[in-house]
């Protein structure tokens, strides 16, 4: 896994909840680093889900929420991070559909030995159809980084998560304009 | 949980009493830990850095060397290319449409009259350059369909949809725009030279047009060649019409020809029978004089008389034959012939003219020459005639000697050998064309040069050769036929002919239907000259009314011009009469003599023929032949 995903992992969990808790987490989860990564460095993920693990019992929140959460707020960083990859777009879905095509493709250029996801976008008329694929169980991180960037980018999109989908290996996420609930 | 707000964790209280730190002292620890941490990963940053720096500054340094490689690469490619284009006639031009950037291969530019590397900004530069005549004609295209294509920014397939660009390039995307244009082959020159330009936009993702790619090609050889090779076409086919013309000139000529020709053939069948019937007269009524009852020199003009009539119906025939070769009519009537009869009797039959130039008239028959041989013996006794009698006649002291021997191919080769003048080498080929006459120093002038002429004819249908050759003296003429040899036929006896009588030794009872009255006469001598009893009518009704007035005939000879009724429909109506009368046997007796001319005759059912003027010999064969009366000689009897 790139440094970036776990550096920033305990980032937001001292921004999130608090540098105790970050701290306790470290030292709960009994890594073999200790909690010290470096963006520049690669890293097992395994690394990642202890720190989730532990999180969530500290925490006493599911670890699903948890990663969403992660997700989403990564989402904005990303944009902090890599003002470059967004240039251009000025919506998400746009921005969604190039990730796998262009994105994962400009890490495979600067990190030949990273792993990225799959993400395959189908469009049919409005509705925005994203399946996540990966060896890493990050199905939840994946729909918060959605989220986050339909968020970023203001658009008036739902995320359903399809119940279906197998697990946290791989989902897929239905983007849509929102029903519109008339009352009275 | 979707929309979780970042700061919206709130942790249980006991949970958070036990991890944040209260007093200064734990503080101070929790921040001694991060710090360690953090100086940790500064490290391990600095650290992956200095690794990275030394992996990049090598990839830096390779990288550098194959930018260095592929530079000089594509520096030599470049020049490659520049000096492709250059042989082959060819350039490239690049318009970017988005900065309206024009780019040019070297090879355009000398195209088009511009110095190499000179800057062109616009394609009105290009334009410039061609002749004037297609400056507008180019301006009108590039406007038309380039231009417009341009306007319309987005592609539209085929089924008239926009294009979206995805999943790749519309077939528009892929259409080649074309022109062919002219400029001046070099500055101030008449030459000119001809350039095809070619144009494909190239899209973007979107399927816009980014860019126009151009070649422009040197077709100028090709162009010249298609004009030649028109120009050639055009000649070739100004050669065929003329040819056509001709050839329709030809056939009329030929229609022309052929009309003339018939015309000929007529008006010889016309004037043969015109001139035969009298002949028939004179010679006929010559046969029939007792030359008992005459004076001595009675009997040498009627001789001369005689002899005149001979030659001219000698002459007539050949007349005949020669138009009928030329007809391509000549046609032989083989059938089982006595070789050896025909070659003596040949030879006794001149042997007269011989003796009374008293010359020397021998035979040498070679021991295998065949007796019986499946030939038309009138034809081949023609030739043996005509042979010898100019042997004779060009001779004046020695002999003639006729011979014959077989050939290895089996076929019979006849010479007669004279001591005449001879014949000089290079006048041979005068011999054998009609009316000729060498009139060579010493000879006898006489003939109408026809018999040669005739002979080679009849050799050529016979399938043979024919020539002269130099003797010890004077001339050797050959001829050389394929012969078929036969066994000795069962009934056939001497054709010395005197007289008919059937089996019972009955004379014939012979009906002779004749207009004309000298004809009636040599014909009734004839016949009674073959001990036949004779009844003569005048014409073809008279005819018909004596076969059906209950006499007994055994034949009828029946002329076909006839008035009242003719010959032929005379011929049908006894065919038509009831029982044996119909089966009665009819010889047609006429001047006509050509297969066509005598067919109503055998159509409306006669037997056989006789031609005019009559030789009794063949009066006789066609008689025995009607009846089936075996040939008698009275010199047996």
């Amino acid at each position: 896994m790139k440094g970036v995903i776990i550096a920033e992992l305990v980032r937001w969990i001292e921004e999130a909840f608090s540098p105790a808790v970050a701290d306790a987490v470290i030292v709960r989860s009994g890594l073999p680093g200790n909690g010290v990564y470096t963006t520049v460095g690669n890293y097992p993920h395994t690394d990642a889900l202890a720190m989730m693990g532990a999180l969530a019992d500290i925490s006493r929140q599911p670890i699903a929420v948890l990663a969403d959460s992660y997700g989403y707020w990564l989402a904005s960083r990303f944009m902090e991070l890599y003002p470059e990859m967004f240039e251009g777009y000025t919506d998400a879905v746009t921005f969604l559909r190039d990730v796998d095509g262009q994105h994962h493709r400009e890490v495979t250029k600067l990190y030949p030995d990273a792993r990225t996801p799959s993400i395959v976008v189908v469009i049919d008329g409005e509705e925005l159809t994203v399946s996540y694929g990966s060896h890493r169980p990050l199905a939840d991180v994946a729909h918060g980084l959605v989220r986050g960037y339909i968020d970023y980018y203001g658009d008036d999109l739902e995320v359903i998560r399809d119940p279906g989908s197998p697990g946290p290996h791989a989902a897929r996420f239905l983007v849509r304009k929102p029903a519109r609930v008339l009352s009275g | 949980m979707p929309g979780t707000p970042l700061s919206s964790f709130a942790m249980p209280h006991e949970v958070a009493a036990a991890i944040e730190p209260v007093d200064p002292a734990a503080q101070i620890a929790l921040l001694e830990r991060r710090l360690a941490r953090a100086e940790a990963a500064r490290a391990a940053a600095e650290h992956l850095l200095e690794q990275k720096s030394r992996i990049l500054a090598a990839a830096n340094t390779e990288l550098t060397a194959r930018q260095d490689k592929l530079s000089t690469s594509l520096e030599r490619r470049t020049r490659q290319l520049l000096d492709a284009q250059r042989v082959a006639g060819f350039g490239t031009m690049l318009w970017d449409i988005k900065h309206q950037q024009l780019e040019l291969s070297p090879q355009v530019q000398v195209m088009i009259g511009l110095e190499p590397g000179s800057a062109v900004k616009t394609y009105r530069s290009l334009v410039r350059g061609l002749l004037r005549e297609d400056r507008r004609r180019l301006l009108d295209w590039m406007h038309g369909e380039l231009l417009a294509r341009l306007e319309r920014d987005h592609c539209i397939k085929y089924d008239g949809q926009p294009c979206q660009g995805s999943p790749g390039p519309c077939e528009e995307a892929l259409r080649e725009y074309r022109i062919e244009v002219r400029c001046p082959a070099e500055k101030g020159g008449e030459g000119v030279r001809s350039l095809r330009i070619m144009a494909q936009f190239q899209v973007d993702s979107q399927c816009r047009p980014a860019m126009i790619f151009v070649t422009v090609q040197d077709i100028t050889r090709q162009v010249r060649a298609d004009n030649e090779a028109a120009a050639l076409r055009a000649r070739e086919l100004q050669r065929l019409a003329d040819l056509e013309r001709l050839n329709k000139e030809l056939l009329l000529a030929r229609e022309q020809a052929d009309l003339a020709n018939d015309a000929k053939s007529r008006f010889l069948a016309m004037m043969s029978h015109d001139i035969r019937t009298p002949l028939n007269g004179v010679i006929g009524m010559l046969s029939l004089f007792d030359e008992s009852t005459l004076t001595a020199g009675q009997r040498r003009t009627l001789a001369l008389v005689r002899s005149s009539g001979d030659q001219l119906r000698v002459l007539l025939n050949d007349i005949i034959d020669l138009a009928r070769a030329e007809a391509g009519k000549l046609a032989l009537t083989p059938g089982p012939t006595n070789l050896v009869d025909v070659l003596t009797d040949g030879a006794d039959f001149w042997r007269h003219l011989a003796d009374d130039k008293s010359l020397s008239l021998d035979i040498v028959l070679a021991p295998d020459t065949p007796t019986w041989v499946e030939a038309d013996s009138v034809r081949l006794r023609q030739l043996i005639d005509n042979m010898l009698s100019n042997a004779i006649k060009y001779t004046s002291e020695g002999g003639v000697l006729l011979k014959t021997r077989v050939l290895p191919s089996g076929w019979l080769r006849t010479e007669v050998i004279d001591t005449g003048i001879g014949i000089p080498a290079h006048r041979r080929t005068e011999l054998f064309s009609e009316f000729s006459q060498l009139n060579l120093l010493g000879s006898e002038p006489g003939g109408a040069g026809l018999g040669l002429a005739i002979c080679q004819r009849i050799i050529e249908v016979m399938g043979g050769r024919l020539g002269v050759d130099d003797a010890a003296r004077g001339s050797c003429f050959w001829f050389e036929i394929p012969v078929v040899r036969i066994p000795v036929p069962k009934r056939v006896a001497n054709p010395v002919v005197r007289s008919l009588r059937g089996a019972d030794g009955r004379v014939p009872r012979v009906l002779v239907a004749e207009d004309l009255a000298t004809n009636r006469i040599v014909v009734e001598g004839c016949l009674r000259k073959l001990r036949c009893e004779v009844h003569v009518v005048e014409d073809g009704q008279q005819a018909l009314d004596a076969v059906g007035s209950g006499e007994a005939y055994d034949l009828v000879l029946m002329d076909m011009a006839m008035p009242v009724m003719d010959g032929p429909e005379a011929t049908r109506r006894i065919r038509a009469l009831p029982g044996e009368l119909a089966q009665l046997p009819i010889i047609a007796l006429t001047a006509f003599t050509r297969p066509e001319e005598l067919e109503p005759m055998m159509a409306a059912g006669a037997n056989d023929s006789v031609a005019k003027p009559i030789v009794i010999d063949d009066l006789y064969r066609a008689i025995s032949r009607v009846l089936g009366i075996p040939v008698e000689d009275d010199v047996a009897h």
